[in-house]
């Protein structure tokens, strides 16, 4: 065996021992994954990040007198250096909170920084989530509807069925595929094909906040700023809960504020502090938003305020970047 | 699917003799890549591995490696362009990720409360190995490879140059055996440093 991995580490295989010995491993955790770990050693082997390796690898003697050094130099520059010179444009919004520290950190739950690694298939882009959808079939007490995951179902998930605008019976989702689904009949015997079924407004929201974080996390921030918009549009008009609302605002403002569109962005985030509980995680992240609005555009007075404003409502683990913006903007002056 | 679950949607699999003989198998390489969701810190495994099996059979390269590789009865056709540890680099970045959304998606649903609600990720994007565990591989050899012995750092590094065994001994002074033999260990070394230092972030 050892001969046999060895040689698989080495890529010696051919495909036949190579199947033979992925059957084993079905059958053996402990080699499926060890076959693994060595698969992503192998992965991990490249000129780029070997590179990356050895650009980093000091002795430990010389890592400490590079520390001690680094700390003294920095040191030296903030006795130096009057921070509050800097100019405010030299300032960037950003949603890592391992970015560089100077940097005041945005705050909305489901974007993903810049660079953060995106799985999706290799299907192309998708259509817009539809809050209504129709059966295309009937068969054995089981509708197959043409909505589904994309548009915010979910196994379990329960539908309205109508015919024009009379309510004929109810649907509920017993298999979920992408932009289909299949519902049983748990109400109303003569449901047919052709009837309408609709979309909770919470799930309909929650769909496109999906699609608004994975066009972001793909790298599309103005197709995600677009759908942000179409969403807050939707959520309005909807009249759904004024909590929604606030994330739907906040996450738009935030959109705005990483393009350099800070005048849409305040009055979003005025709307989302309005409306959302001072409890609640969103009235923090948006307090933290308007805080790096104000540092921004250079009022920091006012920025330590709305930040500690914004830690007081913290509770949670994204309080360390509200803290990191406070601890920037009292150091700045 | 059940048989009696209704027709067949468009584009749907038949769950016909070899559907059935296909899950059998699959189940199999799902509870492998469970044990493995678990370890890596899902709260709901068994989906999980699901999820990682539904995406990487969706994908056109990894499904002809899956059916290869993981299909109890020998495979009719050709084997696949992807050899078995590329494939299994793709599970486990798929998997990955697929626990990452879990975790994002606990803390979205905490946002948001969607009842039950758990809508799919949308929209796709091309090149998800590379850019997935990118990062991550990075920060794989920055943090294991200096640990390794020197004459395992020096071989894999040629190697990764794209030096043969030969040319390698040559200039190490020993015989291509050698080579090999700390090739083969290097890897296997470094993967399991790879494995300690995931088992320090996974929990």
């Amino acid at each position: 065996m050892t001969d046999r991995i060895d040689r698989y580490v080495r890529g010696e295989l051919t495909p036949e021992e190579a199947r033979a010995l992925a059957q084993e491993s079905l059958d053996s955790p402990s080699l499926f994954d060890e076959l693994t770990d060595a698969a992503l050693a192998k992965a991990a082997l490249t000129p780029e990040n070997l590179r990356a390796a050895k650009l980093v690898r000091f002795p430990r003697k010389a890592r400490w007198v590079i520390g001690s050094m680094a700390a003294a130099a920095a040191l030296l520059c903030i006795w130096l250096i009057d921070l509050r010179s800097v100019p405010v444009r030299s300032l960037k919004p950003v949603l890592e909170l391992s970015a560089n520290a100077s940097q005041p950190v945005l705050l909305a739950s489901g974007l993903e920084p810049a660079g953060a690694p995106v799985f999706r298939g290799p299907a192309p882009d998708s259509r817009t989530p539809a809050q209504a959808g129709s059966i295309v079939s009937m068969a054995d007490g089981l509708a197959n509807i043409n909505l589904g995951s994309l548009d915010g179902l979910a196994k379990g998930s329960e539908l309205p069925v109508f015919r024009g605008d009379e309510a004929v019976g109810r649907l509920q989702v017993t298999t979920v595929f992408r932009d289909r689904a299949r519902g049983r009949v748990v109400e109303g015997r003569h449901i047919q094909v052709k009837d309408q079924v609709h979309i909770a407004g919470a799930d309909h929201l929650g769909a496109l906040l999906e699609q608004v974080d994975a066009r972001f996390n793909r790298g599309d921030s103005e197709g995600a700023a677009g759908m942000a918009e179409q969403a807050v549009q939707w959520g309005e008009s909807a009249r759904v809960a004024p909590r929604a609302l606030a994330i739907l605002w906040n996450r738009l403002a935030v959109l705005y504020m990483l393009r350099g569109q800070y005048d849409g962005a305040e009055a979003l985030l005025g709307r989302a502090v309005s409306a959302a509980p001072h409890t609640d995680l969103v009235y923090a992240q948006s307090m933290n938003n308007l805080g790096v609005l104000a540092e921004l555009r250079g009022d920091r007075h006012k920025a330590e305020a709305i930040y500690g404003d914004a830690l007081s409502a913290f509770a949670g683990e994204e309080r360390r970047a509200v803290e990191r913006n406070l601890a920037r903007v009292r150091g700045s002056r | 699917m059940s048989p009696q679950a209704g027709p067949p949607l468009a584009g749907e699999r038949l769950p016909g003799p070899p559907a059935r003989v296909a899950a059998y198998e699959y189940r199999r390489l799902l509870t492998s890549l469970a044990s493995r969701a678990r370890w890596l810190g899902s709260r709901d495994p068994e989906s999980a591995a699901q999820e990682t099996l539904k995406r990487s059979l969706e994908s056109p390269a990894a499904q002809p490696a899956v059916d290869y590789y993981f299909s109890q009865e020998p495979p009719d056709g050709m084997a696949p362009e992807w050899p078995l540890d590329r494939l299994l680099a793709w599970l486990h970045a798929v998997l990955h990720y697929v626990v990452r959304e879990e975790r994002s998606r606990v803390g979205y649903q905490r946002e948001v409360p969607l009842g039950e609600s758990r809508p799919d990720p949308a929209d796709p994007a091309p090149g998800p190995l590379d850019r997935l565990i990118g990062e991550e591989l990075r920060a794989i050899v920055v943090e294991c490879f200096p640990k390794l012995e020197r004459e395992q750092r020096q071989v894999l590094s040629m190697r990764v140059e794209g030096l043969k065994y030969g040319e390698i001994a040559a200039r190490l002074g020993v015989n291509e055996n050698t080579v090999a033999t700390w090739i083969s260990r290097g890897i296997r070394e470094l993967a399991q440093r790879v494995r300690r230092r995931r088992g320090g972030t996974a929990q």
